[in-house]
């Protein structure tokens, strides 16, 4: 009878893709514009290894009419990420008017935004069909009993 | 680590607020933490009704685990000028995402 003992299960001691997450925070300006809105721009944000997911939220705005005040007509702002490899980009809006004219008051302001980026680890070899199973112990990636083979089944039955 | 996106709508409205509406985001799969993040906001007085001063605008989210596939999302909106009492006609849209691990 074989022991369990003897067998390596490939499938278990693979582990699962490992991956660690980082926090960025980045800060978006628009300048003062008029004539047209809401304005956009673009920001990058590099990380050491590839980008498996990503997401960006709001931290903070500053948004106003420059010099005077005038009636509110609608405010927007707004941010979106773009994952491409090691880059995450991160494309923002900004627009503030009244109802009068058409963007004729000029504006201005800025967003600051954290980006959530889920990273692959570099990670060594696997061990695949060819790699024998004592390799695969000599590699560390999976682990057997030092208990010699057949001497101590848990049931306490030798099996033979 | 997953990720969902939505929005909560206000359509025109007055006399009241600030307003609260909620939106349900479904995960592929089962998470044990949420959280959301605002990823950007509209808001307006209606046109139709001219624009006004502003006296305040609040914007706030909640995300509320109902299951591991289902969170609720509660935003919480109201835009106002200093006179009156919300009687002027306000709108918008909030952009969120769910983050779930």
């Amino acid at each position: 009878m074989e022991s369990d003992h003897e067998r390596v299960d490939i499938e278990r001691v693979v582990p699962p893709v490992p991956t660690v997450t980082e926090i960025r925070t980045l800060t978006v300006n628009f300048p003062p514009v008029s004539g047209s809105g809401p304005q956009t721009a673009s920001r990058s944000v590099s990380f050491p290894t590839d980008v498996r997911n990503a997401t960006v939220g709001i931290t903070g705005y500053s948004l106003g009419f420059v010099d005077e005040d005038h009636h509110l007509g609608r405010m927007e702002i707004g941010v979106e990420s773009r994952i491409a490899g090691q880059v995450v980009h991160v494309d923002a809006r900004l627009g503030l008017r009244d109802w009068s004219g058409n963007w004729d008051d000029a504006y201005q302001g800025w967003i600051t935004a954290a980006v959530i980026a889920e990273l692959s680890l570099l990670s060594p070899p696997l061990p695949t069909a060819e790699v024998s199973a004592p390799e695969a112990v000599r590699q560390g990636v999976v682990s057997l009993s030092t208990e010699p083979v057949g001497t101590s089944p848990p049931d306490g039955d030798s099996g033979r | 680590m997953q990720i969902a996106y939505s929005s909560i709508s206000f359509e025109p409205f007055e006399g009241s607020g600030p307003r609260e509406a909620s939106s349900e985001v479904t995960f592929a799969n089962p998470v044990s933490v949420v959280g959301c993040f605002l990823t950007g906001f509209e808001v307006s007085y209606a046109q139709g009704d001219g624009d006004h001063h502003l006296g305040n605008v609040e914007l706030k989210l909640r995300a509320d685990r109902l299951d591991p596939w289902r969170t609720l999302v509660t935003a919480k909106f109201g835009l106002r000028d200093a006179s009156g009492d919300w009687d002027d006609k306000y709108q918008g849209t909030v952009y969120f995402n769910v983050v779930g691990d």
